[in-house]
């Protein structure tokens, strides 16, 4: 919240020293040894995704990279398994590129992807192929990975899930923009420790996450009952390329409403601290940049890595904006 | 504890008086400017045959010399202004009032009116005294002459950032220096993120900056003490003085009240940019929307008898930001500032012993209310203080002053209190606010000891209590009102010793500890509206410093020119930060994200100035390394500090062309910030088909920006400097960063994706917020 006024504040200093200047620059080029990033996830509740890992490294500052074609990310031909305390679940490495259309269908439905958005992406993915391996609320789950001479450990533990109350959409002020809608909810937080990490797909998108806020922690609503609560639409809209300038000007202001007669599905999520801790610290590091600031470390529960082996109990809400 | 409370009460009162017992006689009273009956503070008295049976005037502009029984001429001098002399045939205590008139032979410009060998005479290292007129000749930024930016000319003094009014001294960070308005302590001394001091130039007398060996009187503070004082307005006849600049108006109006007995003056500035747009602003989707800030000075002055004064004086100041979003029902206010108010009472006890009493209050808030349809928002933080002080000046004979007193403070702290409401639901985040008593007794004694040696032996006890309501963050324990929580307190010896070598030349030297228990952590590079100040607690330590200095200080030219030499090494003990991972979160107390780590900065400083005639100026050269380590930060291994800088160069010239124009030129030159480089890139969000870039950073501050430099130039245009019309008028000309060299105020990285390629490339930019920059002003003054 300060940031942000910050932000206004910088924006009139600016305004009042009339200009400032910018221009490209060349880092020092630290060239280090890359390190594994881990990214696994395992889910219980509705619509599970699969338990999964990825397994990519880190790049130099100055590398080019195409987010579809991330070939040179990926670790492959590295040793995955999750254990559940009693049992040990080896994860099978896949490579998009090299399944069939009709494979390529059952992994996007399994992600809940769509099929379209994986025509040209080079994904490889660690995966529980027996289909066994099931997350179960309030169990523990550890994940042990050996690539090349490197070992990771990790462990996350799938959370009680906290339903919500009820979803609402709302006029916004002045019913300004008719067409669309804001999204209230009402929450009953138990006491202890909760927190939440949310998701929103429209129509015939992916689940995305906000990239600047997608979680948050009961700190200042530790046990409240009842309370509402606002959620901003995470999913940019895309505006058409040739759209006239009258119509681009429709979709000014709209970022975050809800589109009347979109169909919705909220994926609401319950996390353990360390999970919560790594996507706090992970968004606050892309915000914190510039004059105000200094960098921040990202809080990884992965030893011997970076990156996050975190655990999700899920409830998926579906609506249609009205 | 009670024991050395005891000591210290026994040897003020006790030990004091068994060096006043020979048979000499005391010269006292006041040295004041005669056009205005504004008090001359540092002004120079002393038996002409003689120098070292002299002294100074505190900053009152009170002075006491005791002398054996005999004839004298004594002179009093004040840089700027003719020397006056009186031959006294010295058989009885003796009252002299001594009013001064300035200079009148215009080659006699000063830049720093000091005694005119103080640097080499006086026991004080790394003071340097700043009155207004010779700050008012330095380029400012945006015509905005600036206190603050003028100290950072200094050598041993960093900005904290372009154009910021925050500062550095030797290593120690923005929070660790003293800054003090007519002795109420100032904790946020800039507007406008600190683009700007809140010390209003036309009500500033004088500005002292002490960042080496810092008396027994000043405690609190690691660094720095910055002690600034308002004008007392004068007593003679009534006066108008102001300014209208791009920024910024200014007003000061000061006249008798009684003439010879009291005075008053009121100062005030406000800016406008935002104001002289709003009938654009009312036309978009903002209206409402507005951003100024504003400064009041007032101060009063009662002379109650010849051995009483009475002092009141306050400032006011205020940020205001209003943000409407008329479209989304949205709106935003943001008001903070400092308010001060000092009653001080000076008495004469005898022609020896000048007490001050003073009665302080100080407060800095900070707060925020948001709304939006049925949700609404606020959010406060902030620090009050009430402060007690009681000094006194003790002259017993020309070889000793002796100073004695004690200092009481009750804080108040404000932590980050946030309040929400949607609909009928209430949040908040339960935070509490904190209460502390501090105290100190201290005793400075400044002692000729022979002809060649001075000696400056100063003892200061602190003791500092954190009291309830308070929940203990360790053993969860609930104190009540008043219950001690924690206390700490320590001792703090201060020694200065100086050795004169030749009538012009002199060497010196220091040892002072320092004890701090309010703290400031910010983990941005410049101070900001809504830093928090909190107190020593269980879990946060009381810093702590020891610093050593030597020095060499020599005068050429019957003080034309004055150098002094002096290197210094400081260790820190107990310093703050925030843990690398730290992410803002409102329901969090903001000590649990500190980090405590050592510090350490060693360096040597030269300074060069001519103090007089038409060219004047001055030369600041510092080489130092400044250095922090934190076990949870960087290995626990040594990393530089943000502010680090090896070489720093200022470059200062006054030059009076004719009577009518003047001109000044300033140069800086100091090697790059350090800054924590990125390492590398990695991605998070690859299996949700949203791998979004993130980036991975390398050993803190471990890469340097290029040297900044610039030169900034100014000319001040009097028409008429002779006039003997009441409105006189001048016009100042300025250009900030001349040869607009684009120095990088911040960097930042961006990933920019290629749309026909879809390739995303991480790209790093740095800005440049000060390019070049003229700016006009006109001043005038009226009487």
């Amino acid at each position: 919240m300060l940031n942000k006024i910050y932000k206004i504040l910088i924006v009139f200093t600016l305004t009042v020293f009339v200009i400032a200047c910018e221009r490209e620059y060349t880092p020092v080029d630290l060239n280090t040894e890359p390190e594994i990033v881990v990214e696994g996830h395992i889910e219980a509740g509705d619509n599970a995704f699969p338990t999964y890992v990825i397994l990519t490294k880190t790049v130099s500052f100055f590398e080019n990279f195409d987010p579809n074609k991330l070939d040179n990310f990926f670790v492959n031909g590295a040793e995955v398994s999750v254990s559940d305390g009693s049992k040990s679940f080896n994860l099978q490495e896949l490579c998009l590129d090299k399944l069939n259309p009709a494979q390529k269908l059952i992994a996007a439905q399994a992600f809940g992807l769509n099929p379209d958005s994986l025509q040209n992406i080079k994904l490889c993915i660690y995966l529980d192929l027996t289909g066994q391996l099931k997350g179960i609320e309030g169990k523990k789950y550890d994940l042990s990975i050996k690539a090349g001479s490197k070992t990771i450990t990790a462990s996350t533990v799938i959370p009680k899930i906290v339903a919500v109350d009820s979803f609402v959409f709302n006029k916004t002020f002045q019913n300004a923009y008719p067409d669309y809608r804001e999204l209230g909810g009402y929450l009953t937080d138990p006491d202890g420790y909760n927190a939440y990490r949310l998701f929103a797909k429209v129509n015939k998108g992916n689940f995305v996450a906000n990239a600047r806020g997608s979680v948050v922690d009961d700190g200042i609503f530790d046990g409240k009952k009842s309370f509402r609560f606002q959620y901003s639409n995470p999913v940019r809209r895309v505006i058409p390329k040739n759209e006239t300038a009258d119509e681009k000007k429709k979709y000014q202001g709209t970022g975050g409403l809800w589109r009347v007669g979109d169909t919705v599905s909220i994926k609401w999520c319950n996390i353990d601290k360390a999970h919560y801790e790594f996507w706090n610290t992970l968004e606050a590091a892309r915000n914190n940049q510039g004059p105000f600031s200094s960098y921040t470390k990202v809080t990884s529960n992965i030893n011997g890595g970076l990156g996050i082996w975190g655990a999700y109990s899920v409830k998926q809400y579906n609506m249609i904006v009205k | 504890m009670l024991n050395i409370k005891k000591i210290l009460i026994f040897s003020i009162f006790y030990l004091l008086p068994i060096w006043a017992f020979c048979q000499n006689f005391t010269i006292s009273g006041y040295v004041k400017e005669a056009a205005t009956g504004e008090t001359l503070i540092g002004s120079n008295v002393y038996n002409s045959e003689k120098r070292s049976q002299g002294t100074a005037t505190n900053s009152y502009g009170f002075y006491s010399l005791t002398l054996p029984k005999g004839k004298y001429k004594i002179v009093f001098s004040y840089t700027g202004f003719q020397d006056q002399s009186k031959e006294i045939d010295l058989n009885s205590d003796l009252n002299i009032n001594i009013n001064l008139t300035e200079g009148v032979v215009y080659q006699e410009v000063t830049v720093l009116a000091e005694r005119k060998d103080k640097n080499v005479s006086g026991t004080q290292m790394g003071t340097v005294t700043l009155p207004i007129e010779s700050i008012r000749k330095i380029p400012a930024l945006m015509g905005e002459v600036d206190v603050l930016k003028v100290i950072q000319l200094l050598p041993g003094v960093r900005s904290a950032g372009e154009g910021g009014s925050g500062f550095y001294v030797r290593g120690g960070g923005p929070d660790q220096n003293l800054i003090l308005l007519d002795e109420a302590t100032v904790y946020n001394s800039g507007h406008l993120l600190g683009f700007f001091s809140v010390f209003n130039a036309d009500a500033i007398k004088n500005t002292t900056l002490i960042k080496g060996g810092m008396p027994a009187q000043y405690g609190g503070r690691l660094s720095s003490v910055l002690d600034i004082q308002m004008k007392d307005g004068s007593n003679q006849n009534f006066k108008a003085a102001g300014g209208v600049g791009l920024i910024s108006s200014r007003l000061t109006l000061e006249g008798p009240i009684k003439k010879n007995i009291s005075s008053f003056i009121l100062s005030a500035r406000r800016t406008y940019a935002l104001d002289l747009a709003q009938p654009y602003i009312k036309t978009t989707n903002f209206a409402g929307t507005n951003y100024y800030f504003y400064d009041f000075n007032a101060k009063i002055n009662y002379k109650l008898s010849d051995k009483d004064r009475l002092f009141v004086s306050g400032y006011f100041g205020r940020d205001v930001l209003q943000y409407n979003s008329t479209k989304r029902g949205f709106n935003i206010a943001l008001p903070y500032g400092n308010a001060t108010a000092t009653a001080r009472w000076n008495h004469l006890f005898s022609n020896k012993l000048f007490m001050n009493t003073s009665l302080i209050f100080n407060n800095y808030d900070f707060s925020l209310t948001a709304g939006q349809s049925n949700f609404s928002l606020t959010f406060a933080s902030g620090i009050r203080d009430w402060n007690a002080k009681v000094d006194f000046d003790y002259l017993p004979n020309p070889k000793q002053t002796i100073k004695y007193g004690v200092n009481y403070t009750y804080h108040t702290f404000v932590p980050g209190v946030f309040n929400a409401k949607s609909g009928k639901v209430e949040f908040t985040n339960s935070k509490k606010n904190k209460y502390a008593h501090e105290a100190a007794f201290y005793i400075d004694d400044d002692w000729k000891a022979s002809d060649r040696l001075t000696l400056n032996l100063g003892l200061r006890y602190s003791i500092f209590s954190q009291v309830g309501p308070y929940t203990s963050k360790i053993t969860g324990q609930d104190f009540t009102n008043s219950q001690a929580v924690k206390t700490y307190s320590g001792l703090e010896p201060r020694a200065l010793l100086k050795y004169t070598l030749t009538e012009n030349s002199s060497v010196k030297g220091g040892i002072t500890t320092n004890y701090q228990y309010v703290h400031l952590v910010s983990n941005s590079t410049s101070t900001l509206p809504g830093d928090l100040w909190v107190p020593s607690t269980e879990l946060v330590k009381p810093q702590k410093a020891i610093q050593y200095a030597l020095g060499y200080y020599k005068n050429f030219k019957d003080n034309v020119y004055e150098t002094s030499f002096e290197v210094y090494y400081k260790d820190m003990f107990n310093q703050l930060d925030y843990s690398e991972d730290y992410v803002p979160n409102a329901a969090k107390d903001e000590e649990q994200n500190f980090v405590s780590g050592l510090g350490r900065s060693y360096g040597a400083e030269l300074f060069l100035k001519k103090a007089k005639g038409r060219l004047n100026g001055w030369i600041g050269y510092t080489l130092s390394k400044t250095e922090r380590k934190f076990e949870n930060i960087n290995n626990n291994n040594w990393y530089p500090l943000t502010f680090d800088r090896r070489h720093d160069l200022s470059v200062i010239a006054n030059y009076q062309l004719t009577k009518k124009w003047d001109a000044s030129a300033v140069f800086v030159y100091s090697t790059g910030r350090a800054y924590t480089p990125i390492k590398a890139v990695y991605l998070i969000g690859t299996a949700e088909g949203n791998a979004q870039p993130n980036v991975l950073y390398g050993q803190r501050n471990s890469a340097r920006l290029e040297p900044y430099h610039r030169m900034d130039l100014s000319a001040t245009y009097t028409p008429h400097p002779d006039s003997k019309k009441n409105w006189k008028g001048s016009w100042t000309f300025a250009v900030y960063n001349s040869y607009n060299n684009l120095n990088t105020f911040f960097t930042y990285y961006n990933f920019d994706t290629n749309k026909d390629t879809n390739a995303t490339k991480a790209i790093a930019y740095k800005v440049t917020i000060f390019p070049i920059i003229p700016s006009i002003t006109y001043n005038f003054k009226w009487k």
